[in-house]
C-alpha cells in the first residue's frame, strides 16, 4: 500500500472517529437540553392534544431550523451546506433515538396507547431533543479557533434558536397562561420593560466580547438595532410556540400580548444570550 | 455533529468538497438517512391520521373486574373513547340500584372516579369503590362529563 492510500484512509478513520465523539456528544445534548421536558406532564399531553396539521408543521420547519443551526451555529458558512443538511438529519435521529428510548422507560408510552398517541408523544419530545442535540456541538465547547463572525441576519437566526432553547421547555406549561391572567397590565409592562433591559445588557457584553463594532456603537444604535429585533424575534417565537400548542384559540388579543409577554421573559433572555453561550 | 475540540476541528481540516457531501464520513451518511427516514414517517403518519374522518369523543365504559376488599368492594373499570379528539377530566359515576328502581334518586348507592386525560382510541383504567357488593345489585356507569383539552 503505498503511503498516499495510507494516508488517505487514516484521514478516513479519524473522519469516523471524531464522528462517533460527536454523536456521543449529541445524546449528551439531547438529554440535557430536553430532561427537563422528558419529564413534563404537559409535554406528554401535547402529544395527543395538539392538532396534527399543526405537530406536523413544526416537525417540518424543526429540519430548516436545525440545518440553519449547523451553519451558523461554530462552523464557518463556506463549509459544504450539504453537511449543514446531513447534520440536520443526524440530530433529528439522535432526537428520535433519545425519545423512543427514554419515554417507555419513563412509563410515558406503553404498546397498550394508540399509534397516533405514540407517535404524538414521541415525534413532539424527538423534535425538542434534535434541538439539543444540535445545541451539544456549541455547549459542550466546539468552536473552530478561527470563526468569521455571522452577519446581522445570522445574529438574528442565533437569536431565534437561543429564544426557542430557552422558552420550548416552558410553553407547554399552564404556568405561562396562569402568570399572564395574575398579571396586571402594570405587571406586564413592567416585565417587558425588564426583558428589554437585561437582554441589552447580555447583547452589549456579547457585542463587547464578538469584537464587532468594539467602542463604535453607541447605546441606542444597538439598542434599536439589536436589542429591539431580538426581542420581536423572542415575541414572535413565543407567540408560533404557542400557537403550535393550540394556547391561543378563543382568547382576545390583550390577552394573548399578555401570554407572549410572559413567555417572551425566557424567549428574550435566551436570544440575547444566545451569542454568549451558543 | 461531528469534530470536537481537540481533534483538529473541522474548518481546520480540509475535505474533498466533491459532490454530494463527499466530506462527510459514512457514519455520518448513514445516521442522517436514519434520520430523513424517521422525520418523514412521523410526518407521513401525522398527515395521514389528520386526514383520517374526525369523530367526537365517544366513551365507552366496561366493568373490568369486581372484587372484595377489607372495607368494601372496587369495580375496575375500562373507560375507552372511540372518537378521535381527546377528552380531559373525565368524571365517571356509576350507581348501584335495586331490581326496581332506574332514575339517579333510585339509587342505593354512588360512586365516583375522575380520569385527567382519555386521548381518542386509547384505554384507561379507574376504579369505583362501594361499599354494597355490586354483583348482588344492578350496576350502572355513566360517563358524566368532561372538557375538550
Amino acid at each position: 500500500m503505498s503511503t498516499a492510500q495510507a494516508r488517505v484512509r487514516q484521514r478516513r478513520q479519524q473522519t469516523e472517529g471524531r464522528f462517533l465523539a460527536g454523536l456521543t456528544r449529541a445524546f449528551g445534548g439531547a438529554m440535557l437540553f430536553a430532561v427537563p421536558t422528558l419529564m413534563t406532564m404537559e409535554v406528554w399531553q401535547f402529544g395527543f392534544i395538539m392538532d396534527e396539521l399543526r405537530l406536523a408543521l413544526m416537525l417540518a420547519l424543526t429540519v430548516p431550523l436545525l440545518a440553519g443551526f449547523s451553519y451558523f451555529g461554530g462552523f464557518q458558512p463556506t463549509i459544504d451546506w450539504r453537511e449543514d443538511v446531513i447534520d440536520a438529519f443526524v440530530a433529528y435521529a439522535v432526537g428520535f433515538v433519545t425519545a423512543v428510548a427514554l419515554l417507555p422507560l419513563l412509563g410515558v408510552i406503553d404498546t397498550r396507547m394508540p399509534a397516533s398517541e405514540i407517535v404524538g408523544k414521541v415525534s413532539l419530545q424527538a423534535s425538542i431533543c434534535s434541538i439539543g442535540a444540535m445545541l451539544a456541538r456549541s455547549q459542550f465547547g466546539e468552536h473552530p479557533p478561527e470563526q468569521d463572525e455571522p452577519d446581522f441576519g445570522g445574529h438574528m437566526f442565533i437569536a431565534l434558536i437561543g429564544a426557542l432553547a430557552l422558552s420550548l421547555n416552558i410553553a407547554p406549561t399552564e404556568e405561562v397562561l396562569l402568570l399572564a391572567h395574575m398579571m396586571g397590565p402594570r405587571q406586564l409592562v413592567g416585565l417587558a420593560v425588564l426583558t428589554l433591559l437585561l437582554m441589552h445588557a447580555l447583547m452589549y457584553a456579547a457585542e463587547f466580547r464578538g469584537q464587532l463594532e468594539r467602542g463604535e456603537a453607541s447605546f441606542w444604535s444597538l439598542f434599536v438595532r439589536s436589542t429591539v429585533v431580538a426581542y420581536v424575534i423572542a415575541l414572535l417565537v413565543s407567540l408560533v410556540i404557542l400557537w403550535s400548542f393550540g394556547r391561543l384559540e378563543g382568547d382576545p388579543f390583550e390577552v394573548v400580548l399578555g401570554y407572549a409577554i410572559v413567555l417572551g421573559f425566557p424567549a428574550g433572555i435566551g436570544a440575547a444570550a444566545a451569542r454568549l453561550i451558543l | 455533529v461531528s469534530a470536537g475540540r481537540d481533534g483538529p476541528g473541522r474548518a481546520a481540516a480540509p475535505r474533498p468538497t466533491g459532490i454530494n457531501g463527499a466530506g462527510a464520513p459514512l457514519g455520518e451518511w448513514l445516521v442522517g438517512a436514519l434520520g430523513l427516514v424517521l422525520l418523514l414517517a412521523a410526518i407521513g403518519f401525522l398527515l395521514w391520521h389528520a386526514m383520517q374522518p374526525s369523530r367526537p369523543p365517544s366513551i365507552e365504559l366496561q366493568v373490568d373486574y369486581i372484587a372484595e376488599q377489607r372495607h368494601g368492594y372496587m369495580v375496575r373499570i375500562n373507560a375507552r373513547n372511540d372518537g378521535t379528539r381527546p377528552v380531559a377530566e373525565l368524571q365517571i359515576r356509576g350507581l348501584l340500584f335495586n331490581a326496581a328502581g332506574d332514575s339517579d334518586g333510585d339509587a342505593l348507592e354512588t360512586a365516583e372516579a375522575s380520569l385527567d386525560y382519555l386521548p381518542g382510541g386509547s384505554t384507561r383504567r379507574g376504579v369505583l369503590l362501594f361499599e354494597r357488593d355490586p354483583r348482588q345489585h344492578r350496576l350502572r356507569l355513566r360517563a358524566v362529563g368532561y372538557h375538550e383539552p
